[in-house]
Order: C-alpha cells, then sequence, then structure tokens
C-alpha cells in the first residue's frame, strides 16, 4: 500500500532511532514518532520530524498521535506485564482512527529460548507460553495483534527479528567495554548458533511489510543470512579494540556452581537472588540445560518464598529498568553472565528467513562483515573504539 | 527595587517550575534565609504545584507573569529558552529584577534587547551560566597567564555524556521553544567560560549530526582564541550521545592544564617529566559540592539586587558564547556519520 502517514511507536529505541533515520533520510515517507520520554528522543530530534508525546498506556494520547496516519509501525516494548493491554490499547486506537496495516514488531523470543528444530521455520516453531516474562509478553502482543487481522479489523503483519545489532545495539557495546577492559568473555565456548540480521535489514524488511499486500495476516522470521556462531559475533567486534585481550570462556558448569553459591547466602546476596528470579528473558531455556535448571528452579522458588507478591513487582519494576546500554561502565573484571545473556548464547537453532524473502520479497543487504564493518564506524564515532 | 530594605528577605518569583528549577535552584534558595519565595508562576498550574508541595513553600500559585506586580522583588526565569526574552522584558518592566537561565535568549538580538531593558529601567539582569563560578576557573586563567605551562599551543574543549535529564516537558526538541541542540544548551557553558578567560573567538567553523530542522546531538566548532596577541587554535565537542572528556584543557609548551567539569574545585597539571608523565593536582577550594556553583550564583544575585552593582555574569558578557554559537550554526555543515546511508540488494 502506499502510505499517506505513518506513526512509529518505540521510535526512540535502537530499532525505532534507525528506522526513523531511514524514513527521514532515505525513505522519505511521512511519519510520525510517538515519544514516551524525551530525553532518549536526543537521536531521533536531529531529524526535524514531527516528534508526539504518547505512551502505549495512555489510550487519549493514542489517538491523537494517530490523526491522520493510516499505517502504524509498533516497536514498542514498555514492561511486560503490560504488554498486552497496552497492544489491544493500540490496535483499538488503531481501528477507531481508521488505521489501515499494522506492522507489528514481535521476537523469535514468541518460539521459546530452546526450539527443538535445528533449523527454525514459521511453520515448525510453536507458539506457546513458556513461562518466562520476555517471552509470554511477545506473544500476548503478537496475539492480540494476529486477531485483530483476522476479525478484519485491519491488515496486520508480524514481524520476527532474531538478534539485531548495529549502531548503538546493546548486544555490541557490551563486548566493546569487555575488551578495552582487557577481556573477551564467551560462553560454552561460545559454540551457540548467533542468529545475527543488521537493523538495516530488519527496517528493509518494516518498508517491505507496510508495502506489500501480499504480507498481509502473515507472520514472519527476519534472520540475516551469514550462519555465524556467537564467537565469531563476540570476537568480531572485540577485534576492533586494540590492544592484548583475554579470553574468559564460561563453561556452563562454572555458572551454575555461581548461580547455587548465591543461594544460601541470603543476606549478601538478596539483590542477587532476586534479580535471577525476575529476570525477563529466562527460565525455560535453562531447563534444557539440566544442570542449570536445577539450580535456577531451585533459586526462583527460594526468592519466591521470601518476598511478598507486592514487593517482587517493585523489585522487579526496579531490577528490569531498561538503561541506555552504550554507556554503562564496566568493572573491570570479568563477572559471571547475565541469565539473558546465556540464554541468547546458549540457542542452539538456525533461524529460517525464507518466507520474508519469498512474500516480502526482501532479502537481507547485509552480510555480518558489512554489517560488522558498519557497526564499528559508528563505534568510532562514539569513541568507543 | 531600587529602595531594597537589606533587613528584610529579598521576595522572589519562580517564574517556569521545570526540572533545573526543581533539581538545581530551588534547594538553595528555600535554604537561603536572605530570599523567600512568594510566588510560582508557570503556564502548566500542575507543574506550580508539584514545585511548591516538593520544596516545602507555602507561595502562591500563578499562571501569569502579570501577576507578579507588587508580589516580588526579584525573580528567577526558568522557561524554555525561546520565552526568556519576552518573559524578563516584562518583569524588568515591572521593576524586578531578573536571574535569568541560560542561554539568555534564542538570538543576539533578543539578548541584546534584554540588555537594553536591563539599562533602561536600572533593573539588575543576571544570567544563569553557573559554571562561572567554579573555584578553578581563575586559577586556570592566572597559571596560563603567569607562563606555567609556556607558550599555549592549543584549547581542546570537550563535554559529553547521555542526556539523562528528568525533562517536565519536551520543551528541548521544540523549535517553539528552544534554539538549537548540544551546542546551544551545553555547548553554552564551556564557550562562555573560555571566551571570558580567554577572549574572543574568530574564525569559527561548525559541524554538526543534525537534518534540516533537528537538534543536533553531536557539535564540533572550531576557531582561534585571541590569547595576548597570539592566535591559538581552539576545538569545542559536544555530544549528548556519548561520553567525552568534559573538561577545558589549555595545552601549552611545557605542559597541559585541564579543568575537568566534574570536579570545580581541582586544577590538574598534566607535565611529563624525568620519571615519565606526570600530574598535579592544584587545589582551588577546600570544599565543593554539587549545589555550590548555584549557591554562589545566588549569593552574586542577592548581593548584586541588594548593592545595586552589575552582576558577575551580565548579559553583555552573556551575549558574547550566544554569538559564536549563532555564527556556528549559520556557517554549519554536515558531520560525516557514514553508516547512515542506506545500503540496498543489488537488482
Amino acid at each position: 500500500m502506499r502510505t499517506a502517514r505513518i506513526l512509529v511507536t518505540g521510535a526512540t529505541g535502537f530499532i525505532g532511532s534507525r528506522l526513523c533515520e531511514l524514513l527521514s533520510l532515505e525513505y522519505r515517507l511521512p511519519y510520525r514518532a510517538l515519544v514516551r520520554d524525551f530525553a532518549r528522543a536526543t537521536r531521533i530530534a536531529r531529524l526535524g520530524a514531527e516528534l508526539v508525546a504518547g505512551d502505549l498506556a495512555d489510550v487519549a494520547s493514542l489517538a491523537q498521535a494517530l490523526e491522520g496516519c493510516d499505517a502504524v509501525v509498533n516497536l514498542a516494548h514498555g514492561d511486560d506485564r503490560g504488554a498486552r493491554k497496552q497492544t489491544r490499547n493500540l490496535v483499538e486506537a488503531c481501528t477507531r482512527a481508521g488505521v489501515r496495516r499494522l506492522v507489528h514488531i514481535s521476537s523469535m523470543a514468541v518460539h521459546g529460548p530452546a526450539p527443538a528444530a535445528p533449523v527454525l521455520t514459521e511453520a515448525n516453531a510453536p507458539i506457546r507460553r513458556w513461562r518466562e516474562a520476555y517471552s509470554d509478553a511477545k506473544a500476548a502482543g503478537e496475539a492480540v495483534v494476529v486477531d485483530a487481522g483476522r476479525r478484519g479489523a485491519l491488515e496486520t503483519v508480524v514481524l520476527r527479528p532474531t538478534i539485531v545489532y548495529g549502531p548503538y545495539s546493546f548486544f555490541v557495546t557490551p563486548i566493546v567495554h569487555d575488551a578495552r577492559a582487557g577481556y573477551i568473555s564467551l560462553i560454552d565456548g561460545g559454540r551457540g548458533v548467533c542468529n545475527a540480521v543488521y537493523v538495516d535489514d530488519v527496517c528493509e524488511a518494516i518498508l517491505a511489510a507496510l508495502d506489500r499486500d501480499d504480507a498481509v495476516g502473515e507472520a514472519f522470521l527476519v534472520n540475516g543470512d551469514c550462519r555465524i556462531t556467537w564467537r565469531d559475533f563476540i570476537t568480531t567486534f572485540a577485534g576492533l579494540v586494540e590492544g592484548d585481550k583475554r579470553i574468559h570462556d564460561h563453561a556452563l558448569d562454572e555458572i551454575a556452581a555461581h548461580w547455587k553459591r548465591q543461594r544460601p547466602r541470603l543476606r549478601d546476596n538478596f539483590g542477587a537472588t532476586l534479580r535471577l528470579a525476575a529476570s525477563p528473558e529466562f527460565h525455560a531455556q535453562l531447563g534444557t540445560i539440566p544442570l542449570l535448571g536445577r539450580t535456577i528452579r531451585g533459586t526462583k522458588e527460594l526468592a519466591g518464598r521470601l518476598v511478598s507478591p507486592e514487593r517482587k513487582l517493585a523489585l522487579k519494576s526496579r531490577l528490569q529498568r531498561r538503561s541506555i546500554a552504550v554507556h554503562r561502565p564496566r568493572p573491570p573484571t570479568p563477572l559471571i553472565p547475565s541469565e539473558g545473556r546465556v540464554v541468547r548464547e546458549a540457542y542452539r537453532s538456525w533461524v529460517a528467513n525464507d518466507h520474508a524473502k519469498a512474500r516480502l520479497r526482501w532479502r537481507p543487504a547485509h552480510s555480518f562483515e558489512e554489517g560488522a564493518k558498519r557497526t564499528a564506524d559508528w563505534l568510532r564515532f562514539a569513541r568507543l573504539i | 527595587m531600587t529602595g531594597f530594605d537589606s533587613n528584610r528577605p529579598l521576595r522572589l518569583g519562580i517564574v517556569g517550575c521545570g526540572a533545573i528549577t526543581r533539581a538545581a535552584h530551588l534547594p538553595v534558595i528555600v535554604a537561603d534565609p536572605r530570599v523567600r519565595v512568594t510566588a510560582f508562576c508557570d503556564r502548566d498550574r500542575r507543574n506550580a504545584s508539584l514545585t511548591a508541595r516538593e520544596s516545602g513553600v507555602d507561595a502562591e500559585l500563578v499562571a501569569d507573569v502579570g501577576e507578579l506586580a507588587g508580589k516580588v522583588d526579584a525573580a528567577l526565569v526558568a522557561v524554555p529558552p525561546r520565552f526568556h526574552a519576552p518573559v524578563a522584558i516584562e518583569l524588568m518592566r515591572m521593576g524586578i529584577d531578573v536571574l535569568c537561565e541560560k542561554p539568555i535568549a534564542i538570538t543576539v538580538a533578543d539578548g541584546e534587547r534584554m540588555a537594553e531593558v536591563a539599562r533602561e529601567t536600572g533593573r539588575i539582569l543576571a544570567v544563569a551560566l553557573m559554571m562561572r563560578f567554579f573555584p578553578h576557573n581563575r586559577w586556570l586563567a592566572d597559571l596560563v597567564e603567569d607562563g606555567e605551562i609556556g607558550a599555549v599551543r592549543e584549547v581542546l574543549v570537550e563535554d559529553g555524556a547521555p542526556l539523562d535529564w528528568a525533562m517536565a516537558s519536551n520543551s528541548y526538541f521544540d523549535r517553539k521553544a528552544t534554539g538549537g541542540g548540544v551546542l546551544f544548551d551545553t555547548g553554552v557553558h564551556l564557550l562562555d567560560r573560555v571566551l571570558w578567560l580567554f577572549g574572543d573567538l574568530h574564525d569559527i567553523a561548525c559541524e554538526d549530526d543534525a537534518f534540516g530542522e533537528g537538534f543536533e546531538s553531536n557539535a564540533r566548532l572550531t576557531g582561534n582564541l585571541d590569547m595576548g596577541g597570539r592566535k591559538v587554535p581552539a576545538s569545542f565537542e559536544f555530544s549528548w550521545s556519548h561520553r567525552l572528556r568534559r573538561s577545558i584543557r589549555v595545552v601549552g609548551e611545557r605542559g597541559t592544564l585541564e579543568a575537568a567539569t566534574s570536579n570545580p574545585k581541582i586544577l590538574t597539571l598534566h607535565r611529563m617529566a624525568r620519571q615519565g608523565p606526570m600530574e598535579m593536582q592544584i587545589v582551588c577550594a577546600s570544599h565543593w559540592d554539587s549545589h555550590s556553583h548555584y549557591r554562589a550564583q545566588l549569593d552574586d544575585f542577592i548581593e548584586a539586587v541588594g548593592e545595586r552593582r552589575a552582576p558577575i555574569v551580565t548579559a553583555e558578557s552573556a551575549l558574547k558564547a550566544l554569538a559564536v554559537i549563532e555564527t556556528a550554526y549559520a556557517r554549519r555543515r554536515p558531520m560525516a556519520q557514514p553508516w547512515l546511508a542506506r545500503r540496498q540488494v543489488p537488482a
């Protein structure tokens, strides 16, 4: 379809900001960016585009933001608990405003942290509830969108990107910070599959989803074409930093032993224990690694017994607070990797992109080498290398 | 208030109850017995009442500057920059002295008009460029002048950190409210200090990362300072997106003097000694915390009002940095951002 005006939600995020850059500078399509926190809008404020204050939780703000828009790209992901409600707010506001097409950015996480198939496709990977906050929130949001599409309320296209990297990526900057501190940190030899897709290629898929009418009603996995491991990914970015680096390879039993030690010392490690229990992208994957699974389940139960539900919610919102990843100073010694990182880097399935290629007529334009080179250009600009 | 009575507290109006007022100004104002806040003024009444509640000050809440007549002797103006000139001028014409947030205005012409009205009405007009009160400023200028580092080769200024400011509104990115991005908002502090300490900047060139009507989040400005009759190259880099060094460095033949924003009571001398690189810390004040410069700024304003003397940061002196910024914007060129171009799949 030819769009009159697009509303971009989640516009200050990593993918959203890049999409706005491309919409302004390259695609040259009229759009409006929905902004919840203006302090995070410095990147898109460069573009001179229309920024409008609003929040998926605030229905009135959505109605206002949608005025004159016939397409929406939903890149917002607020808090996990509110995802269903917020997506419903957006879908209802879109319906009322007469929006024709909604491109909803979901995640490969809807398929859970450890799918059984060695090659994951839209057809062979089920969407279930994994009792894991982030995956379940993404699945719940997607379900709201798909349901609206089936009812004929509006045209919907769902995209499920994999590991999206590029300038400002929070997958890249911690590696660079580690390398600057003199080390490279790997999990289990870095042999996990890294389904890396360059952020611009995700934006091109979004553009195709807005444009192509035969994409309507479909969901697409959006992955790059290069089959790399996490070792390749990590050593590539660490290699951009000059100087000697030591490799710290965190074996899975080392991680398990560390977490086990955290358990009994309630006073000292209470925060760590709670953080473990509150982690958004976690538990199911660890169930597939037997040694870790037992430790984690035990820790979660322990924390659960010690804290009231209200306190847990308060702690969750505090502990999961997202911050700008680029600038967080890292301690000089390697830490035991976070739960989220273990889940990500222990992944064993390759994610196919054939459906997107066939139906969206899309193809990733960046090999990993090219994506890494462009990311390096930004790292230099940001004085990180 | 030419008949200002030093025995009773100065009645202060707060015009603009946003983030800077609440976080920086009010803590020192409330703690000072020489001033009493008698009115909070904000177009958004919720901002005014929230600010009154937070600060525990029992003062009148008003929505319009005109309502302050007769109720205040002086006012803090902390509205978005575009409104500095109209608001400050209205206040001064009402006989009210003004401490105005930086940048003084969004154009030099506006700022000049403010200075003119201050002269006409005999009002005090001070500009809240609080970094002027950093204790290491004077030491830096004096040691450079005394030849401590020999002939000056260059001046390097950097200030960068991700913007992390609890904004009460979207006025940072609204042309109806403000005049520019990081150079205008953050850069003005450092530019002001360098111009104040070392003289005028010539041959100005500037590049930034904004497009069209956008607000730059990175800017690089270069020029030549006129230091003791010699041209000294100077460069200024500012970022809202990533960390930079956050200091003024004066590089001389025999060492570098560095004034870091994070530690205003220390000046550092870097020099190559026989043993290798040496760092000498010069203590310029025994105590300085994050409120100290706001306290010093308030002291100066209260005294200027009481004694009817010029404040440390006059409108005229604050206009120098704004003039540089205006020239820089007029000459701005795009900064290289090679990762921005679209790469398409070859057909």
